[in-house]
């Protein structure tokens, strides 16, 4: 039995683009929870605050595009 | 952060040591550059394996992409966990907050009059050198033993609970 390997990985890449999507979101919630209740007008937390969305950012953007020109 | 009495004032805060998060930092970071360097070694994988890759190259970088991202939000975990970990010594008492995981808190507090030993171990080389170790807190009162593990100048947080200690005895 021959198997659609493009197809298996298309399948596991919807798969998991919308597992890290939903991962991202409720960790990205549960931290920014614990950064606002506990200190909220540090520096420090300001700070990790910025470089932790930045990197984000930059780094779904990344995967985004991969995804798109993958799926073509 | 904690809620304070009348005429109470925060003296001193202490984090436990850098070194174990970055540790656990540099360990997340291999973790999360080990596919791309499976890419730059690809050359040297046999050649079945070789030809997968270049052919899914898009597909492999979006996983590898993504396991970063998590790699990334997993450290942050981790940090947030470091951060919120707080011992703090107050004119009144001692807090020592213990952030279990990100949903499990322990908050013990020891009034300072009740503290009957302190002292603290520096265990090893590092640890010397770094300047962390465990200090041990006896008491009179429900919880006999606070033992707050490495934590920052253990010998500065044993002089400033001493000091207030003698204080609160004096007032």
């Amino acid at each position: 039995m021959a198997y659609d390997y493009g197809k298996i990985i298309s399948v596991a890449m919807d798969i998991s683009s919308w597992a890290l999507l939903a991962f991202f979101v409720i960790a990205t919630i549960i931290l920014n929870y614990h950064w606002k209740k506990y200190e909220v007008d540090t520096m420090r937390v300001r700070a990790t605050r910025y470089v932790y969305f930045t990197v984000s950012a930059v780094l779904i953007t990344v995967s985004a595009i991969l995804f798109y020109y993958a799926s073509l | 952060m904690i809620d304070l009495y009348p005429e109470e004032k925060i003296i001193l805060i202490e984090r436990k040591h850098w070194l174990p998060i970055s540790i656990e930092g540099l360990s997340f970071s291999m973790a999360g550059i080990l596919p791309f360097l499976a890419i730059g070694i690809a050359d040297s994988l046999p050649q079945s394996i070789k030809l997968v890759i270049d052919h899914y190259r898009l597909n492999y970088l979006f996983f590898s992409s993504a396991w970063l991202l998590v790699i990334w939000v997993l450290f942050f975990m981790a940090w947030t966990k470091y951060y919120l970990d707080i011992f703090i010594v107050t004119t009144k008492r001692i807090v020592d907050i213990n952030q279990i995981s990100l949903f499990s808190r322990d908050v013990s507090e020891m009034k300072l009059e009740h503290i009957q030993d302190i002292n603290y171990k520096v265990n090893g080389l590092l640890a010397s050198l770094m300047k962390f170790g465990d200090v041990h807190i006896q008491s009179a009162g429900e919880k006999n033993e606070f033992v707050i593990r490495n934590i920052s100048n253990p010998d500065k947080l044993c002089e400033a609970i001493s000091k207030q200690h003698l204080e609160s005895l004096k007032g």
